[in-house]
This record gives structure tokens, sequence and C-alpha cells, in this order.
């Protein structure tokens, strides 16, 4: 009798164990994310989930190459991915080949809780794919125009008066003079190498590698004229410095930090690098927008980006993915703004214009409002589209193109065999 | 009675006895499976089963994520027309080539050093130079980056130095072959170092004194002697080194990124490239199949010339 008492004892444990655990149930959605988004996720994670007691989220962080490396293998074989996954821009395309995007349409969610309309449309275009939207973008990355303010007013130049690139070219011959650039350049000797201001550039002008409809206009005349610029830029007139090396690597920056390089444009995200690599130029440092490519043309353009998005899984965890997704990213006005303060980058929403934290004065620009300056290219940025062979087109603006340009081979024949060869991949 | 029942309790003696018998034929029968079994499965999960998968998939055309359809042996045919998997191959030769002319006789001579040293500062140098090998590569890539930097590097500063004028090293085509050579001799000079150090400790006592009771000098034991005695170990290393190079890929891909132009693509950057950047799973795998064909050539070459030995 004594032993029979002791094994309902422990029946009745298990049975009261189980019967909390069920009443407790919380369905747990997993995160994966890289670089400076992650520290912010996690902690909209923890507010998110004070908020929802049924709804547990795990942010898992990794380096950027093998997160995305990891979720494309995840999604292939359709084992372990996370519920949502931070992608970068450069990534995104990977996901739009083969007869299915294995993303969450988010076109009518954001349509339905009209949020669509709060968002600038171009920073919508690149995540869109045949008329669905498939993650909600952190960031805008508008460019602006970044000058030694000290090495400029020395040589008694007023960055106002450079309205076009074309009359920034007689500034960087004033300054090869004395030895000094006014851009670096990246010269596509490495795969790590910069396209990023080839590409700004680009886009600025109303350019693109493909169009709305996912045809390459990489050989188009706005390309040819571009490319002609950038390599006239570092060949003719040798008024940038070229460099093999990656923007995120110390080395890039060697020459800023030497006074070399005076003069540079990037988007948001440059003002951390700068900060972060050239310190000791702390104050000297100014920004305004960017030159145009003709009179009334834009005044930005954007490089980079990242967007959230939902991998499908069951609808329970769908349905609490969504919902941290629209908390963290578009019911929250306050979560967009941590995000700012954060990362330093610019959400792309039209309805924070008004917030103030983008007024906060910033030393390294010398007290200037760097935030209002960056949300007030806004609307500057212009839309841009991406297509299944994005990541062959990058290679080969790299590997041939920009490689081709500053050695100084013919910029026309170089776009041309690169947008047949991208044509001839597509089909 | 008593005698026959053992110090476990009330089995008698001949049933143990039994049981012992059967206990040891069942373990000597068995034992080596199961020892060998954690291997075997661990050798089927991880290498076994993925090349079987990369076989099947060889055969396929894959277009994006998911879907796949059947294209026979396309995928071999047009690799064999592909001038970048030609280069990729071409260059790991370079490579090859290359360590070997640096590598093994500067890794000999550093082992002799070594051996004279005697223990104590032996180990020194040892520890010394085979700490290169233990650093995080992601970390060496970063560092070597600054050091061939054009214009704030340090190599251009040793050059400046004699009066050479700075090198864009990793610009240049020959040179930037030449930057992931030097970033990989620097890395592994110490490991071969080791195997020689190895070897040369080996190497009976008594063969150096009839040496130098037969008058030879140190050149003449060095020659006659220890090189040849070394033999096993030299080819040990021209094999792995050979087999190192058509294997490299952190190099490259952290330094040049295979650039510029193709210049330092290897065949493991390329397939990277293939599969996980344009997603073309099929013929990356067809791919890696070849790569792997020509490593097991080279490992059974290794085999037959050391059954030589």
């Amino acid at each position: 009798m004594k032993k029979k008492g002791w094994k309902w004892g422990i029946v009745l444990l298990f049975t009261v164990l189980f019967c909390v655990q069920v009443a407790g149930a919380q369905t747990e959605i997993k995160v994966w994310s890289f670089g400076s988004q992650t520290a912010w996720l996690e902690e909209v994670a923890k507010s998110f989930e004070a908020a929802n007691t049924d709804i547990k989220v795990k942010v898992e962080d990794y380096p950027y190459q093998q997160m995305h490396d990891n979720l494309l293998i995840a999604v292939q074989t359709g084992v372990g991915a996370p519920n949502l996954a931070t992608i970068e821009i450069s990534q995104v395309a990977k996901f739009y080949r083969g007869d299915k995007v294995n993303l969450l349409d988010l076109t009518s969610y954001l349509e339905e809780s009209g949020y669509l309309d709060k968002f600038y449309e171009s920073r919508l275009a690149p995540f869109t794919f045949h008329g669905a939207l498939y993650g909600i973008p952190f960031d805008l990355d508008p460019a602006v125009f970044f000058y030694r303010s000290d090495i400029y007013q020395e040589n008694g130049i007023d960055v106002e008066n450079i309205q076009t690139w074309d009359e920034f070219v007689d500034v960087g011959l004033k300054f090869k003079e004395q030895g000094k650039y006014v851009l670096q350049l990246g010269n596509g000797a490495a795969s790590t190498a910069e396209w990023g201001h080839f590409w700004m550039w680009l886009i600025q002008a109303g350019g693109g590698v493909f169009d709305e409809e996912a045809n390459v206009i990489l050989d188009n005349d706005i390309a040819k004229k571009i490319l002609s610029y950038y390599s006239d830029a570092v060949v003719k007139h040798e008024i940038a410095n070229t460099s093999p090396q990656d923007v995120g690597t110390p080395p890039w920056w060697a020459p800023y930090r030497a006074s070399q390089v005076v003069s540079d444009f990037g988007p948001d995200w440059y003002v951390g690098f700068l900060k972060a690599n050239v310190p000791e130029q702390e104050g000297l440092w100014r920004a305004k927008s960017l030159p145009a490519w003709q009179p009334g043309g834009y005044t930005s353009s954007t490089w980079g980006g990242t967007m959230l998005s939902i991998v499908p899984s069951n609808s329970e965890t769908d349905k609490a993915a969504l919902a941290f997704l629209s908390y963290a990213m578009l019911e929250n006005k306050d979560n967009l703004v941590s995000f700012y303060l954060k990362t330093g980058m610019i959400p792309p929403r039209k309805d924070l214009v008004d917030a103030e934290v983008f007024d906060a004065p910033d030393s390294y620009f010398g007290g200037q409002t760097i935030g209002r300056l960056l949300l007030d290219q806004a609307p500057q940025v212009p839309s841009f589209y991406l297509a299944p062979t994005w990541p062959e087109a990058t290679d080969l603006l790299n590997r041939k193109v920009l490689l081709g340009a500053c050695l100084g081979d013919d910029p026309a024949y170089l776009l041309e065999e690169a947008a047949n060869e991208l044509r001839q991949l597509g089909k | 009675m008593q005698a026959k029942v053992n110090s476990c309790g009330d089995i008698p003696a001949g049933i143990k006895h039994k049981i012992s018998q059967h206990y040891y034929r069942f373990q000597s029968k068995w034992a080596p499976y199961i020892f060998v079994a954690p291997f075997l499965i661990f050798f089927a999960l991880f290498f076994l089963n993925p090349v079987i998968e990369a076989f099947h998939m060889s055969f396929y055309k894959f277009e994006g994520l998911g879907s796949a359809h059947f294209v026979g042996v396309e995928n071999y045919i047009n690799l064999t027309k592909d001038a970048r998997f030609f280069r990729a191959l071409l260059n790991s030769t370079y490579f090859a080539i290359a360590w070997l002319l640096i590598l093994i006789p500067i890794s000999l001579l550093l082992a002799i050093a070594i051996n004279a040293l005697g223990k104590r500062s032996g180990t020194f140098f040892q520890v010394l130079y085979y700490s290169p090998s233990v650093v995080s590569l992601v970390v060496v890539a970063i560092v070597f980056r600054m050091i061939y930097d054009r214009s704030f590097g340090f190599a251009n500063l040793v050059l400046s130095w004699i009066g050479i004028s700075p090198l864009a090293w990793l610009e240049q085509p020959n040179l930037a072959l030449l930057s992931i050579i030097l970033l990989s001799a620097w890395r592994y000079i110490g490991v071969d170092a080791l195997y020689f150090l190895a070897g040369l400790r080996s190497l009976p006592s008594e063969i150096f004194e009839s040496a130098a009771i037969d008058g030879a000098n140190r050149f003449q034991t060095f020659m006659y002697i220890t090189v040849p005695l070394l033999r096993p170990i030299t080819i040990f290393v021209i094999v792995i080194t050979v087999i190192s190079s058509y294997q490299l890929f952190t190099e490259p891909f952290l330094l040049t990124g295979g650039g510029p132009g193709d210049a330092t693509l290897t065949p493991a950057l390329y397939l990277y490239q293939r599969g996980f950047s344009f997603l073309d799973l099929g013929y990356a795998a067809s791919m890696g199949l070849v790569l792997g064909g020509i490593i097991f050539i080279l490992s059974f070459v290794q085999r037959k010339l050391l059954k030589e030995e």
C-alpha cells in the first residue's frame, strides 16, 4: 500500500506540472539578426513581451554573412528557419529567385492597417517584387555630402556654391595641387571593394541596374554618363583616391585620418563610420545635401538598407511574428525614434518629421543638426529596383565594370558587356 | 560444493565460466565495431551523406530556393567550358608551386636551427613560429589588409627604407597573388617546421656519428644523410601543401575576394560564390565533386609515394 501511494504521488505531480505548463503556454518566435539593429531588436522584444505575455521573442545575433547563408539554407531545406529575419538589401534578391518567394507577403497587411502610405515609396520599391512587399525596411539611408570644413575654408571654397557634380570637378582640381583628394572611390580590385559611390551616383541621376519590370538598364545613357564621370575622376582628373578596401574596415579610413581625403559622400550610417574611424577629427567635419547631376535634379541618394521579414511557418507563429513586427516597426513611433538613437540610421517613415530627436546638435559636426539634415533629404531619395540576378550584377560591377573604369577602359564598352551578360543570365 | 560457488553469491562456477566465455566471445566479436561506431556514425552523417546528396544535386539545375529540375550531366559539361573554373585551378597551381618553393626550404632550415638550439630555447622558438597558425584568420586578414595598404601600409614602408616605390599589393593581379602567398607562408611555415623537427628528432644518431668518424663535414652530412632520411616527411609536407592550395578559401575570401578580376580566385571560393551568392547549387555541387576528385587523386599519389618509402 505504501509503495502504491508513492507511485500515485508521482503521477499526480506530473499531472499538475503538465497542467501548469499548458496553462502558461507561450508561443515562442525566433528572430535572426545581424549588425547594429540587433541590440535595438532585443530592447524592443523586452517591451513587447511585457505587453504580450503569451508570446516569447528570442533574438539571435549572427555575423552578417553567416546569418544570410544560414537563412538561405534554412529556407531551402525547410529546417531550422527563424520566424523573422533581418535581411540586408544586397541579399534580398536571392529570395526573389525561383517560382516562389519564401517570405510572407506583407502588402495587404500594410494596406489594411493604413501604414503603407506612411513609408517613403522609394524605400519600399527594392523590397517589393512583382507587386508584393516582402519586408518592412528599417532604414532609409539618405546620402549627404561630408566635407572637412577647416580645409575647405582655408582654400576659400564655399560648399553652398557647389550645385552640380560638374562644378565639383573644379574643386577637386584645386585640391589636387595640394596632393589631396575630394573623394575616395572603390576600384573593384577586390570583391569587397566598394561600389557604393557608383551606385549612389547612378540612382541619383535617375539610373539603376534594373527597371521596375526587372529589365537590365545598366547600359543606358545615364549609366554611361555616370561611369565616365567615375572613370574621369580617377584616371583623367585624378581628383579621387581609389581603394580596394571595404568601407567597414580601418584601412579604408587611413587617407581620411591623414587628411589626404577631405570630403566624401555617403548615407546616414557613414556618420557612425566617420566617428568610429576618424575620431580625432571631431568638430572638423560638416555635411550638406549632395550636388545634383543637373539643376533641379535629385540632391540625395541612398546606399544600403535592411528589412525585417517573416518566414512563414504555421498560422500561430506567423500571427505572433506579425504582432511583433507590427509592434516594433509600425505602431509605435517611440520604437522608431529609439532605432535612430541606437543606430544613427533614419527610419523610412514620413510621420517622423516632427520628432525633436533629430534636432540634437552633433559635436562631431561642429554642432550641426545632422539628424535633421539627413531627414530633410528623405523626399530626395530616388527609387530603385532589384531583380533575381542582382548578386551577379554586383559581382560584375566590381570585378569588371569598376575595375576596368579605374584602369581607363571605355565605360560604354564595360557597361554593355556587363549588361549583356546579365541579360543572358536572366533568360 | 562450497568451493564451486563463487564470491558473487549463488551463481555456480560452471555457469559463470560459460557466461564469461560467451561474454568474451561477444566482446571480441563486437567490441571493435562498438569502438569505431561513433566515428562511423559521424562519418556517415556528416561526410558520406553530404557527398551522396551533392552527387545527387549535381544532376539538377536549381532555380532559386526550392525548385530544381533534372539536367543530367549538363553541369559537368558546363564546367569543362567554364573559363573562371580553370582560372581558379590555375591560381591554385600557382599557389602550390610558390608555397613549395617558399615553405619547404625555409621550414626545413628553421627546423634544423630549432633542433640545434637545444630543448629549452628550441621549445620557445617552436611556440613562437607555430603561433601564427592559431590566430583567427579573420583577424589576420584585417591586419594584412593594413600591412598591404598602398598608401599607409607597413609593407610599403619597409620598401621605402630601401628606396623602392610603393606597390599596389592588393590591386595588381600578380601582387595580389603574391600577397596571399606571403600571408600563407607566414602562417604555415611554423607548422611545416614542426613536421620537419619531428622528423629530425627521430633520425638515428648512430648514422651521424658514423658520418663524423668517416670525416663528413656538416654540409655533406646535411645533403647526403639528413635530406635523404627526411624524404618521407618531405613528401608528406609536399602533398599536404598541394592539397591545401586546392582547398584554399579563407585567405583570398577575406583579403581580396578573388580579385582583382579573377587573379586570386580559387576553386573553393568560386564554388562558394556560385553556391551561396548565385544559388546555383547544382553547379556548385558538380564543382565540389570535381575538386574532391582532384584532391583524392593527390592523396592517392601521396599514399603511393609513402608506400614506396
